[in-house]
């Protein structure tokens, strides 16, 4: 390895992984690809990046996009994401939340929001890494992933547990 | 609880809920991914092959070259044959005189006398320069000088025996031209006159040398 050590790609890998291929999905049909070639330059880089999880996400987001307009399919990306079934996530644990139905809540959303929930989420990216890595403010961060939960929750139809336990 | 405040536990319930959803992976190859970051690690790096002119050096030296073939190629082909152009160029060229000829002819000149073209007597030697530049000074082509030296201009002399003629048939009074009534100058003779009366025969056909004009009169300085 170069600069990048087999353990740190390793741990990458394991930590970030799947969020990265659930976060260039937003964009494109082939997000396990655009991963893996985000992952091949960071370890063709010959210094380590500061962030390297900012900077995977970004090169993630890069290529998601690059692949997205390669393909043609950036116009109608809404359409063609609605129309595919492929799962996103695994087995929900959690009974109350379906996984599908979490999937289609999530297709529903705006590209802003939706890339800044997952960010957010899965990521475990700050609302400060989140607008550098989307080029807006932080406050504009907030608001769309506040909106973008509100939505998911009207979607979803998830109430707080503890006014459910109150009851 | 305000209402605010329960906006707020349902986002974060329905931020709990979302985050327990685990993102699949299974159409991540781990093992492929592995393999090839090997191979990029022993890979040179892109920093390392980067030449910034080597990269577009030749590229940019061969398109110049092809522009300009091309350019030659258009313009010999527009060009087509070669257009010629005749025309009479016509130069003023000035017969190199000597000057001091000229300046001879400037000076009052004085018609040769029959007496004044006896030679004087003594070893007259045509190929020493003295004696042929004298020769030449009495019939007024002397002085022509070449450049260095000061001396008279190595010409090619003329026929020996002509010139032993001249020298010789000269004091003959017979060949002098007429006197003519005193006070009038006598009259010139011409070389024509001169040479045939030296050779006999009729006026030859053939033009006179160069350095002796046909229609040069021979006249004698008068050196004061």
């Amino acid at each position: 390895m170069s600069a990048i050590g087999v353990h740190l790609l390793t741990r990458l890998l394991d930590r970030h992984g799947a969020a990265l291929v659930l976060y260039a999905r937003q964009w494109c049909d082939t997000p396990e690809d655009v991963v893996q070639e985000a992952l091949l330059s960071l370890v063709r880089q010959t210094r380590v990046p500061e962030n390297v999880v900012g900077w995977l996400y970004r090169v993630v987001r890069n290529g998601a996009v690059s692949a997205s307009r390669g393909a043609r399919r950036r116009k109608h990306h809404e359409t063609a994401a609605a129309g595919c079934n492929e799962a996103w996530f695994e087995g929900a644990h959690d009974e109350r939340l379906d996984a599908d139905a979490a999937t289609a809540a999530l297709k529903g959303l705006p590209i802003e929001q939706r890339e800044t929930i997952v960010a957010r989420l899965w990521g475990g990216l700050s609302f400060e890494e989140i607008a550098e890595l989307t080029g807006s403010s932080t406050s504009s961060a907030h608001r769309h992933y506040h909106a973008g939960l509100s939505a998911l929750r009207e979607r979803l139809g998830v109430a707080c547990p503890k006014k459910n336990n109150t009851r | 609880m305000s209402q605010e405040e329960q906006h707020a536990l349902d986002l974060k319930a329905i931020e709990a809920r979302l985050a327990s959803l685990v993102p699949r992976t299974d159409r991540l190859d781990r093992e492929r991914l592995m393999f090839l970051a090997g191979q990029a690690s022993v890979a040179p790096s892109p920093a390392t092959q980067r030449r910034p002119f080597g990269r577009w050096a030749w590229p940019a030296a061969t398109a110049a070259m092809t522009a300009a073939a091309a350019s030659l190629l258009v313009v010999l082909l527009w060009q087509g044959d070669p257009r010629i152009v005749e025309r009479i160029v016509e130069v003023p060229v000035e017969r190199p005189v000597p000057k001091d000829v000229k300046t001879d002819r400037e000076r009052q000149v004085e018609p040769v006398k029959a007496e004044s073209l006896q030679v004087p007597a003594g070893p007259h030697e045509p190929d020493s320069p003295p004696s042929r530049e004298r020769f030449l000074v009495s019939w007024g082509l002397g002085d022509w000088r070449g450049s260095a030296g000061g001396r008279l201009l190595d010409l090619p002399l003329y026929p020996r025996t002509f010139e032993e003629i001249l020298v010789r048939g000269l004091p003959s009074p017979e060949y002098a031209s007429p006197a003519g009534p005193p006070g009038k100058t006598p009259a010139a003779v011409s070389y024509r006159e001169l040479r045939a009366d030296l050779l006999g025969g009729p006026p030859p056909e053939a033009p006179a040398p160069s350095w002796l004009r046909s229609n040069l009169l021979f006249h004698r300085r008068t050196d004061s």
